[in-house]
């Protein structure tokens, strides 16, 4: 297979994958929630990277796991003292478990192959160098098993909990009387969504990953009323923007994540402009059947 | 000393938010197969006590039952304060009747097509059938609130607690859901619902709780809802506010 085919087939894993929390993050208002996530994930990989000293072991992923949902419980514990609005609290936290993960990278990890650069921006253009090897034979570059794995993760765990992640965003209240215990969906969502920004971080950088979560689900809002139909149009548009975007770069030779997110952001320009046209449609028909 | 001919019973409760007592100290018994409506004056606690009754909110103190009912465990079905909904959440009036049978579910399965088809004659019993594949956002606040009411008798629940089940709706919507409510009652359900129309209590309903942080008066229209008691229950409010 050829690295640049390689690259596309991660390009677009990685974005389709970052669609489907992304839904359910835009659906219950989140979305900043994904930007937070992507950042303080670096503690958890830098934490668990101290421990087992070894760049490629899956604890890395496991702290980063870990990290998303204690994110989000500081935010939501800060929140409830009532001191300080929700934005607020969010933004005093991700910047501190941010800024200490910076820290302790440049401190210690320097001579380690984790720097910021790469952390910050992800590179997908040496993503083919990196390969899975088995008994020496080579069995194609490693990011596509990351991100294939992690789509297959988001696909399986909305179509097995489909039923409760719709109930408990659409109404908390009637999914607490019922027993689905709206803190436990809460929390999952935030594990797989920081689960998919860890490998979509190794592609596309933490600064993008927010692009690729809630630019196509937030586009597909606006096209459609149902939200399996939501889902899939967010997928689609997330994977299209991972073609054209390693496209564009090639052709253009500019940052391959840059231009990806950038196609995420001509969608949701799209659905916007059809969503508005629409509108306004749907208010002349109502004025032209008004009159006698 | 739990009664069997209660739907409900409250002791003791208190709640408060921010070391602010919203409910103190109320002990509260509601009978079953009955249509119960809670009053009082803005921020009398009204929906803090449906909220309590949910096991929603952290209690200061007190006790919440809902007696058995032949030896079970009775449903609770639930519904909410219309504007507390999203209405622009990419569902179908539909999906949202289905809801409704999601308890009954449990978790991971997937609604079946009985599930559906229940759902559809919750629809229709409600006017609302023809309206199944709207988007929720495309209804009107009457509509909105009979699909809410759909869905809660798709619940099969035994005690109904609603918040404001007439606000924002037109009065033809508000004598179709009465009417519901009423063959509720007659099936043995209970309803437990927030009210603000003093005008309307003695037509709908049989029992009111009024309530002010404490229970002023709880008990069979006829006898409680009195000229003294409504005094009680809404002049407070105006001490405390001129108060501050």
């Amino acid at each position: 297979m050829s690295a640049e085919i390689e690259i596309q087939i991660i390009a677009v894993l990685t974005a389709a994958s970052c669609a489907i929390p992304g839904v359910f993050l835009v659906l219950r208002k989140m979305s900043m929630v994904s930007d937070s996530i992507t950042h303080t994930i670096l503690l958890g990989i830098v934490l668990a990277f101290f421990i087992v000293n070894d760049l490629s072991s899956p604890f890395l992923l496991i702290g980063a796991a870990v990290m998303g949902p204690v994110t989000v419980w500081l935010t939501e514990t800060l929140t409830k003292t009532r001191l300080l609005s929700e934005d607020s609290a969010t933004g005093m936290v991700f910047p501190l478990l941010f800024s200490i993960a910076v820290i302790l990278i440049t401190k210690y990890a320097g001579t380690a192959h984790l720097d910021t650069d790469s952390v910050l921006l992800g590179e997908l253009a040496f993503a083919p160098f990196d390969r899975l090897m088995i008994n020496g034979a080579d069995m194609g570059a490693k990011g596509i098993y990351v991100s294939g794995v992690l789509l297959l993760i988001n696909i399986v765990f909305t179509a097995v909990f489909y039923k409760e992640l719709l109930i408990v965003s659409f109404d908390p209240v009637l999914a607490a009387v019922m027993g689905f215990s709206p803190a436990i969906l809460h929390y999952s969502l935030m594990t797989t969504a920081s689960l998919t920004a860890v490998g979509a971080f190794e592609a596309v950088g933490s600064v993008l990953v927010t692009a690729f979560m809630i630019a196509p689900a937030a586009a597909a809002y606006l096209l459609t009323d149902n939200l399996k139909k939501m889902l899939v149009i967010a997928v689609g548009i997330g994977g299209i923007s991972g073609i054209l975007g390693y496209r564009t770069a090639v052709f253009f030779q500019v940052s391959i994540a840059g231009s990806m997110a950038c196609w995420c952001g001509i969608f949701f320009l799209g659905a916007f402009m059809y969503s508005c046209g629409v509108r306004k449609i749907n208010k002349f028909r109502l004025k032209t059947k008004m009159q006698p | 000393m739990s009664n069997t001919e209660n739907a409900v019973e409250v002791s003791r409760l208190t709640v408060a938010y921010n070391s602010k007592p919203v409910l103190d100290n109320v002990d509260l018994e509601l009978p079953r197969g009955m249509l119960t409506a809670v009053m009082g004056p803005n921020g009398a606690g009204k929906t803090t006590l449906i909220k309590a009754m949910l096991g929603l909110i952290p209690r200061v103190e007190g006790q919440i039952s809902f007696p058995r009912i032949d030896g079970k465990k009775p449903c609770i079905g639930y519904v909410p304060q219309s504007e507390s909904i999203d209405r622009d959440f990419p569902v179908s009036v539909l999906d949202v009747v289905t809801m409704g049978c999601y308890g009954r579910i449990g978790w991971v399965k997937r609604p079946t097509r009985d599930d559906r088809d229940f759902a559809m004659a919750m629809l229709k019993k409600t006017g609302m059938e023809e309206f199944a594949k709207r988007q929720i956002s495309q209804l009107s606040g009457g509509q909105q609130q009979r699909t809410f009411i759909a869905r809660a008798l798709a619940q099969r629940a035994d005690v109904y607690l609603m918040d404001e089940p007439f606000k924002g709706v037109d009065s033809d919507t508000e004598k179709s859901i009465i009417a519901l409510l009423k063959e509720l009652r007659s099936e043995g359900k209970t309803v437990v619902a927030v009210h603000h129309d003093l005008s309307t209590v003695s037509d709908y309903f049989d029992w009111v709780t009024l309530i002010n942080m404490k229970v002023v008066a709880n008990g069979e229209v006829k006898k409680v809802f009195t000229d003294e008691n409504l005094n009680l229950t809404y002049r407070r409010v105006g001490k405390a506010g001129a108060a501050l």
